[in-house]
């Protein structure tokens, strides 16, 4: 008689309640696999989505604060204002007039005149406001249209606060899946003319 | 009978790859957030590297009358670079670089544009930059009236992130 070995299997197969205890096993462990899958995914679709929600409203923040780092005039909040506000007006240096606003210096040139920093046409007129759940950044063209760019969508609340000591709360609230999350940036504008007075 | 039992190997081997195949998917996007999170912390350890350039830049400035130096016969340029390290380890966190443009100095700006950038690593493998320009006030009479300037010494322009 030859031995069971390893190229050499009994001839015996599994009877009829081996097979159906096997089958129904192996069909509680494929629906218990598929509904972790399908949990898992959902789980992790959700979190996707809030992900994204946050980095976009987190992005928001960062350009809304950078630009507000570069304000050489304000408008609301004013200076002076320590009251809570819906929205952002100021004047930043318009960096694609550079040339114009400040020609470089040559010896063959003639005299230039006083420059003034805040000068009509060299700044940018910038307002944040909220609309529609989706918060806008507004530049003032020269016509004096605006021209609007959305930077963030699904925003119930926009709200910009000065704090003492040339600071800026902003605060942004996001919808997300599961309700709403608070973000927050608190700025240090570096320019004394946009928190002192001259 | 045989192949009966090795469909059962199969369909556990099966299970086993796809279980494998999801949780290297899983560590893969855990490995993006990651990744994401110390972009965030290194572009604020730029930045910071950069107002550090700007700072010194200015202590320089208002106490050694002959900063920055004049620069050479046509250029307008003066840059200079300092490292930072760790006080842990022995390895560079970052450096700042600070370039001043001299050329409207005079009148009628009296301004010096001044650009510190902020750089996380070492210099020659660098992993995180951060650019900041701004523009130093160095006229000792008001632009807008008589008297002396209220702005003198302070930063009037501020640029950054780009």
């Amino acid at each position: 008689m030859i031995r069971p070995g390893l190229f050499c299997f009994p001839k015996r197969g599994t009877t009829l309640v081996e097979a159906m205890v096997t089958l129904g096993l192996t069909a509680v462990v494929l629906v218990l696999f598929g509904e972790i899958l399908q949990l898992q995914m959902r789980h992790s679709r959700r979190l996707d989505a809030r992900d994204q929600a946050v980095d976009a409203g987190l992005a928001a923040l960062d350009r809304v604060a950078r630009e507000c780092r570069m304000a050489v005039s304000w408008t609301r909040p004013a200076r002076a204002d320590h009251g809570p506000h819906s929205g952002l007006e100021m004047d930043i240096p318009d960096a694609d007039q550079d040339a114009r606003r400040l020609p470089r210096p040559m010896p063959e040139t003639p005299q230039l005149p006083l420059w003034d920093p805040l000068a009509r046409g060299s700044l940018l007129h910038l307002r944040y406001q909220l609309h529609n759940q989706t918060l806008l950044r507004q530049a003032q063209l020269e016509d004096g249209q605006y021209q609007s760019v959305p930077i963030c969508q699904q925003v119930r609340e926009f709200r910009v606060q000065r704090g003492g000591g040339g600071q800026l709360q902003l605060t942004l609230l996001v919808e997300v899946e599961e309700g709403r999350q608070h973000l927050a940036s608190l700025v240090e504008l570096p320019l004394p003319q946009a928190w002192a007075l001259p | 009978m045989r192949s009966s039992r090795g469909i059962l190997l199969m369909a556990v081997l099966c299970l086993i790859s796809i279980l494998l195949l999801l949780c290297w998917g899983e560590l893969g996007r855990q490995a993006e957030q990651y990744r994401a999170a110390r972009l965030v912390s290194q572009s604020a350890q730029a930045r910071g590297l950069a107002l550090a350039g700007l700072q010194d830049f200015l202590a320089k400035w208002n106490r050694d009358y002959d900063f920055p130096p004049r620069p050479p016969q046509g250029a307008a340029y003066f840059t200079y670079l300092e490292e930072l390290d760790d006080f842990q380890s022995p390895e560079k966190i970052g450096s700042y670089r600070v370039t001043v443009d001299e050329s409207y100095k005079l009148a009628p700006y009296k301004i010096l544009r001044v650009t510190s950038e902020g750089v996380v690593g070492p210099s020659d493998r660098p992993q995180c930059l951060w650019r900041i320009v701004a523009t130093l006030d160095v006229s000792p009479k008001s632009r807008t009236g008589i008297g002396p300037n209220p702005h003198l010494g302070n930063w009037i322009e501020w640029r950054e992130g780009f």
